[in-house]
């Protein structure tokens, strides 16, 4: 009896009031009498709440009179008492009964595919052969047999070395490991030049040079040929088709031109502005008040403020603020000297161009006068690896 | 030599369990939150402030605040709250 008060909540339990003068009386007539209450608590001057089970408040019966005090139960609480009270709401049993149905069956369904580990095999080509093997969203998974759906996928994909299936719930979880594919083995050829250069060093591993040190070479020239000599087994020649593999460094001129007129237009503003408003709602822009400007040169600045942003990136009403300066064109006259320095600067800036990587080099350049234009071409000498595959395969011969 | 005494001296001799042999009440105390009680007579008084309990050598005054009666069974009496003092009055000496 000692432990009721633990099993309390299953077995029923109430919780009861006492007031009277000889509340210690009733606590002692009830321990006396084996009646175990528990969770006693006192309210001055004459009230105590304590738990009890309903058998003991049977046996407490006789005893609150003989204590002069009066008990009454204030709740009753525990499994018993919440079961009959939900045994009088029918259709609260057959809500709760629904709901723990619907819940039961809707978890013996698919509801999600995830694929884990796909990398480059088509997650779409996957999902459609496991649709084909009868696992897609919303395939009931009672009898499904998840070793043969597995085993059958494996076989639709070569791609992947192992395949493993596993349900988590309503998720259907396919793990996918690629095969390691070594690899293509490289196919024999010739290197060809990149560029037109005169060779530097030349150091060949695979195949048999062309050319040699020192030779001036044109793009697209063979360099090293793909093909071998070798004795044979027969202690013939034979020559064998091979990746030809060589490092090439060449001196290569880089060249660049640029033409400086001398007589030029320069724009410069006049002072003029303007401003228009405009009101974009959606996709349609309203003008408010004036439209473009009326020059026929101008440089332009948009501003907006957004009024209301709406859910997508683009906001969904806002006003356009476009400021115009007026541009005037002058006619303005370099001085020869001014030409070329802006003519060099400009084939400087295509020669860094064309050889980003190589170290900086040198400019020479050279300026020529044609008319009222400066003509200046400039080179820069770099050394490079020229030699690249020739796409052409070669066979055995 | 009284009764009490000389069972007090054979309890010693035979080193028996006092509390059974003598219905001597037991108390336990858990820190200053848990009490348990065993051979008590009765509640005497019943306050968050104060508890006063019977047993059969005298009376058993606990002082402190917001104490409550856990559980009380015919023989056993648990205790809770913060207690700050514990008195016996009127003890006869065992």
């Amino acid at each position: 009896m000692g432990f009721y008060h633990f099993w309390a909540p299953a077995a029923g339990y109430l919780v009861i009031l006492i007031q009277g003068p000889g509340l210690e009386r009733l606590l002692n007539l009830a321990s006396a009498n084996g009646i175990y209450l528990w969770d006693i608590r006192r309210h001055p001057p004459d009230l105590m709440v304590a738990k009890i089970g309903p058998r003991g408040y049977r046996a407490l019966r006789p005893y609150p009179r003989r204590a002069r005090c009066r008990a009454s139960i204030r709740r009753k609480s525990g499994l018993p008492f919440l079961l009959l009270r939900l045994g009088r709401r029918p259709g609260f049993i057959l809500g709760f009964l629904g709901f723990i149905s619907a819940i039961a069956i809707l978890t013996g369904f698919i509801w999600r595919i995830e694929l884990v580990g796909a990398g480059s095999i088509p997650a779409s080509r996957l999902r459609r052969d496991l649709r084909v093997l009868g696992l897609y969203p919303g395939v009931w998974r009672g009898k499904m047999d998840k070793d043969a759906i597995r085993r059958k996928l494996a076989q639709l994909t070569p791609e992947a070395a192992w395949i493993g299936l596993e349900f988590r719930g309503v998720v259907a979880v396919v793990r996918v490991v690629q095969r390691a594919v070594p690899p293509p083995a490289e196919k024999a050829g010739d290197l060809v030049a990149a560029q037109d250069g005169l060779i530097e060093s030349m150091v060949v591993y695979r195949g048999t040079a062309v050319v040699a040190e020192g030779d001036a070479v044109r793009a697209g020239q063979l360099l090293v040929s793909g093909r071998e000599v070798r004795i044979g087994s027969g202690g013939g020649l034979v020559s064998l088709a091979v990746p030809a593999e060589a490092k090439v460094r060449a001196r290569i001129w880089e060249t660049a031109q640029a033409e400086v007129p001398l007589v030029h237009w320069r724009e410069e503003p006049s002072g003029r502005r303007m401003t228009v408003l405009r009101l974009r709602l959606g996709r349609w822009l309203l003008d408010l008040g004036r439209h473009g400007p009326p020059w026929a040169w101008y440089a332009m600045t948009r501003s907006r403020r957004t009024l209301l942003q709406g859910r997508n990136r683009l906001p969904l009403v806002e006003i356009v603020i476009d400021r115009y300066d007026e541009i005037v064109l002058h006619q303005a006259r370099r001085t020869e000297a001014e030409a070329i320095a802006d003519g060099a600067e400009e084939v400087r800036a295509l020669l860094r161009a064309r050889a980003p990587d190589d170290p900086p080099a040198p400019v020479q350049l050279t300026e020529r006068r044609e008319g009222s234009w400066i003509s200046i071409s400039g080179s820069i000498e770099v050394r490079r690896e020229i030699a690249v595959r020739d796409r052409r395969v070669i066979g055995d011969g | 030599m009284t009764r009490r005494s000389i069972g007090r001296r054979l309890v010693d001799l035979l080193e028996l369990p006092s509390d059974v042999v003598l219905n001597l009440p037991r108390l336990t105390l858990l820190g200053d939150g848990q009490m348990s009680l065993v051979n008590h007579t009765g509640i005497i008084e019943y306050g968050a402030e104060a508890i006063r309990i019977g047993t059969n050598r005298g009376e058993i005054r606990i002082r402190g605040s917001s104490l409550t009666i856990k559980s009380i069974a015919r023989e056993e009496l648990l205790l809770s709250g913060k207690f700050t003092a514990v008195e016996f009055i009127d003890w006869e000496g065992s």
